[in-house]
């Protein structure tokens, strides 16, 4: 039993900080990961105790629950089952991969769940840190290296040839370029192209493990675009739950680009303001009347994309994950 | 002996000392939060029970929703 069962409480619960009743209804639909899938992901949850090991002796028990106090508002269930909160094909990608042709040496299927798990942890720590939620103290410098070294150890132990090599340097600097004075985006596709970027870590492990599955480029592409579109799907999501707080932030997201001409008016106007009603309702209108359709839309197509691109890859398990992310979101589609 | 982060390793693979925790919260002071850990072997420092013993509602809440 996982420690979210043991609770009581859903895998995948709706945020509750969101007063939009119409953008709290669309979520991903629940995934149930296969047998041989369970305990990979119990080894993953091990990996934030396995981070905190690597740092002095000293700071290990601080680290950890500096880690519970700002990512997981110090639940001790939810930093226990840490990569449960995550949406499974983030992970799932690789041992699909590695299955769907034999041949893999089990250390590298595991060394590629490392360096996700690496890649996933430092891409929600430097997300908290770019917004300023964390602090930079020494105690998190050190982390954020201790985890940056872990994730480069195990791409070094997975990577092979000078060709995967260089794919690794090429993404890392892919996403150093679009988390560091990121360009600007003057509409959806600009925005969609920079997040390809910030999610470029988290592909070097799938992409390696589609090499040593025997996979050639051009279907290692694909793989690259699968996973994009998945990872797009999420975003869109998340953009839409916390829409109202980045109105209020004039946080040009992926739901202010769906947004008519004056629409985006109104999102420049707004604040948080209890006595702004007036504009504040106007922002309610324009999401429920034209934002939320909109990103369902995007979400699903998104989704489905991903989905027909397992197919082409013969990753069948793997296409139904990522359609039963999309079944909510199908079902709610206006 | 073990300490609060072997404590978290060691829930990930059985809840059951967990479900023990949220039972015994509250605490009314700190030293006893110490001593139910020692108690199962595990050593706190004073600094990290503090965080625990300040936060053990939040420590042994499901409820709040974690995004990623």
């Amino acid at each position: 039993m996982t420690l979210l069962e043991a609770t009581n409480r859903e895998r995948w619960p709706t945020p509750g900080r969101l007063t939009l009743s119409a953008l709290d209804s669309l979520t991903f639909g629940e995934v149930r990961l296969t047998a041989a899938h369970q305990p990979l992901r119990d080894w993953l949850n091990q990996r934030v105790p396995a981070f905190c090991d690597r740092m002095p002796a000293t700071l290990r028990d601080s680290a950890l629950l500096a880690i519970q106090a700002h990512l997981t508002r110090y639940r001790a269930c939810h930093v226990a089952a840490f990569y449960d909160k995550y949406y499974p094909p983030a992970w799932t990608v690789i041992p699909f991969l590695a299955d769907s042709r034999g041949g893999v040496d089990p250390s590298q299927v595991y060394n590629a769940l490392g360096a996700q798990a690496a890649a996933m942890f430092l891409h929600l720590l430097d997300d908290r840190l770019t917004d300023g939620d964390i602090p930079v103290d020494n105690l998190f410098l050190q982390l954020r290296t201790e985890v940056w070294y872990e994730f480069r150890d195990a791409l070094g132990r997975l990577a092979g040839s000078d060709e995967e090599k260089r794919t690794i340097e090429s993404l890392v600097n892919l996403y150093f370029s679009r988390i560091h004075r990121p360009p600007d985006c003057p509409d959806l596709s600009a925005y969609e192209e920079v997040f390809r970027g910030q999610s470029a870590t988290s592909l070097i492990a799938p992409l390696l493990i589609a090499a040593r599955a025997g996979y050639d480029t051009g279907q290692r592409r694909l793989v690259r675009s699968m996973y994009e579109e998945f990872c797009l799907a999420w975003r869109v999501l998340d953009d839409l739950r916390d829409a109202p707080a980045d109105a209020a932030e004039d946080q040009a997201t992926a739901v202010f680009h769906l947004l008519p001409p004056e629409g985006r008016e109104i999102w420049h106007d707004v604040s948080m303001d209890p006595a702004d009603g007036e504009r504040r309702d106007a922002l309610v209108g324009v999401l429920r009347s034209t934002a939320y359709p909109a990103a369902a839309h995007a979400i699903h197509t998104h989704l489905t994309t991903a989905a027909r691109a397992a197919d082409e890859l013969d990753l069948a398990g793997l296409g139904g994950q990522y359609r039963a992310l999309a079944l909510p979101v199908e079902e709610n589609m206006p | 002996m073990k300490t609060y982060r072997d404590f978290i390793s060691d829930i990930v693979d059985d809840t059951r000392l967990y479900e023990e925790l949220c039972q015994a919260v509250p605490f009314s002071e700190q030293a006893q939060l110490r001593d139910w850990f020692a108690t199962r072997g595990y050593q706190l420092h004073s600094a990290d029970a503090e965080v625990i013993f300040v936060n053990q509602e939040a420590v042994t809440g499901s409820d709040e929703q974690v995004n990623y």
